[in-house]
C-alpha cells in the first residue's frame, strides 16, 4: 500500500505570544475520517494549537504539515479549500448579513476577485445550511439570532468552504442542552455523509469520551495524551484527574446504563 | 448571483446621481435657465467654468469621503470610525496652516500650495498612525483607532498653537478652511483630484469582497484564505490616497463620511460588493445638493458646505433612526 501521509501532523510544535511559551513541543498525527475532542483545562493552550493548525498563527516552518504539506508553504486561499475553522462565538463582530450571505462568506477561497456568487455556490451553500439544520433561517439577519442558531450558521459557513478538515473552538459551550444535541448531531451528519475530520475543542469531558473516536489532552502547553478513546477511557477516572486537577468519579446512568464521569469536590 | 432588489436600487440610484448632477448647474445664486445656455455669454460662461466643475467635484468629495467611510468602519468594526478617524483631518489643516502662515502663495501645475500642503499633512498623519501600530507587531482595529486618536489630538495642538501666533487675518482664514468649502473654478483642480481618487477607487473596488470578511472579524477571515494584513494595508493606502486628495481641495468636510455609509447601511443591508457602489452614489449625491444649498441659502453670499452637510444631515439621520425607526445599521 503507498504511504499516505497523515492529513494534518504538528512535529514538536512550539507556539508564544511574546515571552509566554503557550505551546511546547507538540507532536501529533491526525487520519482521514477521524475525529477528534480536544481537552484541557482553560489557558492549556488549545485554542493555539487549533489556530495553529488552521494557518491562524505564524508557526515556525516545518512545524505544522497539512497532508504532508508544510502550511507556510500554503496560500491562504489554497489552505482554506483544506482546513475550515469556527471560532468562538462571542469573538465574533456580528455583520449586517443574511444568514444565506453570510454562509456564502464560505465560498470565498473558490471565487473570482469579486466574489460575485455563481449557481454551483448557491447549491453548495443550500446543502451547508441543509448539513447544519439551519435551511429555514436562509433569509433571516444574523443579528436576529439566538445563540444556538448563530452557533449553527458559523457551522454551516465552515461547511460551505467545502474542507476535509474541520476546527471548531467550544461550538457547545454557550448553548442549552437541546441545541448542543442539535450541534451534535449536525457534526455527526457532516463526519457521516462527507468523511470530514472533525476536531472540537470542548469542556465537557462527557462528551469528550462518548461522541469523539480520539482524544488530545494538553496540560500547560505540552501534549499530555493522544490516541483513541478506547485507550483514554481504560485509563479514567484517573487521566481526567490529571488534567484538570481535581477529583473524578465514575457513574452509570440509571435507565440507559450509560458510563459517565462527574466532577468532584476538591479535597 | 446578486438580488435582483439590489440591482433595481442600484439602478434607481444611479439615475438620481445622473440627475442631480444635471441639474444642480443650472441652480445657484442666479437660476440658469436652459434656454438661455449658449445664448447668453456671461450666463454659458458662469455654466461651464464655475458651476459644472464645482458640481463634479462635490460629487466627486462626497463619494470619495463617504466610501472610506464605509471602508474604515468595516475595516475597524467600529460605527464611530470615518475618513478622518485615524487623524487625517487634523493633519491636513496643520499642512493647510503652515502654508497659510508661511505666507507664500502661488500653485505648482494650477494646484494651490495650501492643497499640497494640506495632502502632505494627511499622508504625513497617516503615515505615522500607520508606523506606530506596526511597532506594535499585534497591529489591532484598536490599536491603530487609538493611536489615530492620539494624532489627532496632537495634530490639534499644533494647529491651535499656530493659530495662537498667527495674525487675524492668517487666522481667519485658516478657520475658514477647516469649515470646508468647495470653492473650485475650473477643471485644473479637478483634474489635480482624479489619478490619486482613481487610483484609490480601483483598490477598493477590488477589495470589497474582502470588506465583509474584515467586518465579521479577523481570524474568520483569515481561515477564508482573505490575505488580512495585505487587504488592510492596501485600503488604508487606497483612503489615503482619496481622502488626501478630497481634503487638499475641499477642505476637511464632516459628516459625509461618517453618516451617509450609516445610512446606506439601513437600505442596503447587504454585502460590500453593493453597498459599495450604493454608498459611493448616495454620499456623491448628498454632497451635490448640501453644496447647492451653499449656494443658495444666504445668495449673494455663500456658505462654506461643512455647516450645511451636519446641519441637513444630522436631522435627516435622527428622524431615521427614530421616526422611520430604520432598523440594521448593523453595526451596532
Amino acid at each position: 500500500m503507498p504511504f499516505t501521509p497523515p492529513i494534518i501532523q504538528t512535529k514538536n510544535l512550539s507556539f508564544s505570544y511574546k515571552e509566554k511559551t503557550v505551546l511546547n513541543n507538540i507532536s501529533v498525527s491526525i487520519s482521514s475520517g477521524e475525529t477528534w475532542a480536544v481537552i484541557g483545562k482553560n489557558g492549556a493552550g488549545k485554542s493555539t494549537l487549533i489556530k495553529c493548525m488552521a494557518g491562524l498563527l505564524p508557526v515556525q516552518k516545518e512545524s505544522v504539515f497539512i497532508n504532508g504539506t508544510d502550511i507556510t508553504r500554503l496560500k491562504p486561499r489554497e489552505l482554506a479549500r483544506v482546513i475550515a475553522y469556527v471560532p468562538q462565538a462571542a469573538t465574533l463582530g456580528l455583520a449586517p448579513y443574511t444568514v444565506f450571505d453570510f454562509v456564502m462568506l464560505g465560498r470565498f477561497p473558490y471565487q473570482g476577485v469579486m466574489a460575485i456568487p455563481n449557481q454551483d455556490d448557491e447549491r453548495i451553500v443550500l446543502e451547508a445550511l441543509r448539513l447544519a439544520d439551519v435551511e429555514n433561517l436562509g433569509s433571516r439577519h444574523l443579528t436576529t439570532l439566538s445563540g444556538g442558531e448563530m452557533q449553527r450558521v458559523f457551522l454551516a459557513g465552515a461547511v460551505a468552504q467545502q474542507s476535509k478538515i474541520l476546527l471548531l473552538d467550544e461550538p457547545s459551550t454557550f448553548l442549552d442542552p437541546l441545541h448542543q444535541v442539535l450541534m451534535r448531531k449536525s457534526l455527526d451528519r457532516i463526519h457521516n455523509e462527507y468523511g470530514t475530520v472533525i476536531l472540537t475543542i470542548t469542556h465537557d469531558a462527557n462528551s469528550a469520551i462518548s461522541q469523539f473516536g480520539n482524544i488530545l489532552a494538553l496540560n500547560n502547553g505540552c501534549l499530555f495524551f493522544s490516541g483513541t478513546t478506547i485507550d483514554f477511557k481504560a485509563r479514567c477516572p484517573s487521566v481526567l484527574e490529571e488534567i484538570f486537577s481535581i477529583p473524578f468519579e465514575q457513574a452509570q446512568c440509571v435507565s440507559s446504563k450509560r458510563s459517565i464521569v462527574v466532577p468532584g469536590e476538591m479535597a | 448571483m446578486i438580488s435582483k432588489s439590489s440591482l433595481v436600487q442600484l439602478s434607481l440610484l444611479f439615475a438620481a446621481a445622473v440627475l442631480v448632477i444635471a441639474i444642480a448647474p443650472f441652480i445657484g445664486m442666479d437660476i440658469i435657465t436652459p434656454d438661455k445656455l449658449f445664448k447668453d455669454e456671461l450666463q454659458t460662461t458662469i455654466f461651464f467654468s464655475l458651476r459644472v466643475p464645482r458640481v463634479l467635484a462635490a460629487f466627486l468629495a462626497g463619494s470619495g469621503l463617504a466610501l472610506c467611510g464605509m471602508v474604515f468602519q468595516a475595516m475597524f468594526r467600529n460605527p464611530l470610525a470615518d475618513p478622518f478617524t485615524l487623524g487625517i483631518s487634523s493633519g491636513a489643516s496643520c499642512g493647510a496652516a503652515a502654508i497659510i502662515l508661511s505666507g507664500i502663495n502661488g500653485a505648482i501645475l494650477g494646484i494651490p500650495y495650501i492643497s499640497l500642503g494640506a495632502f502632505a499633512g494627511a499622508a504625513l498623519s497617516m503615515a505615522c498612525v500607520y508606523a506606530l501600530s506596526s511597532l506594535r507587531r499585534a497591529s489591532s482595529g484598536i490599536t491603530m483607532l487609538l493611536s489615530g486618536i492620539a494624532m489627532s489630538f496632537l495634530f490639534s495642538s499644533i494647529l491651535m498653537f499656530m493659530q495662537y501666533v498667527s495674525s487675524l487675518r492668517d487666522s481667519f482664514h485658516i478657520v475658514r478652511w477647516l469649515m470646508g468649502g468647495i470653492e473650485v473654478i475650473g477643471y485644473q483642480q479637478i483634474f489635480s483630484m482624479v489619478p490619486f481618487l482613481v487610483c484609490g477607487i480601483i483598490i477598493l473596488i477590488f477589495k470589497l469582497p474582502e470588506l465583509d470578511h474584515l467586518l465579521v472579524g479577523d481570524d474568520l477571515a483569515k481561515s477564508r484564505g482573505v490575505r488580512v494584513s495585505l487587504t488592510k494595508n492596501l485600503l488604508l493606502l487606497a483612503a489615503t490616497l482619496i481622502v488626501g486628495s478630497i481634503v487638499a481641495v475641499c477642505g476637511p468636510i464632516g459628516f459625509v463620511g461618517l453618516m451617509t455609509p450609516h445610512i446606506c447601511r439601513m437600505f442596503f443591508k447587504t454585502r460590500h460588493t453593493i453597498l459599495g457602489p450604493a454608498t459611493f452614489l448616495f454620499g456623491g449625491i448628498f454632497l451635490v445638493l448640501c453644496d447647492m444649498l451653499a449656494r443658495v441659502v444666504i445668495a449673494p453670499a455663500e456658505m462654506p458646505v461643512g455647516v450645511i452637510t451636519a446641519l441637513l444631515g444630522g436631522p435627516f439621520f435622527l428622524w431615521l433612526l427614530f421616526i422611520k425607526k430604520a432598523r440594521g445599521i448593523g453595526l451596532d
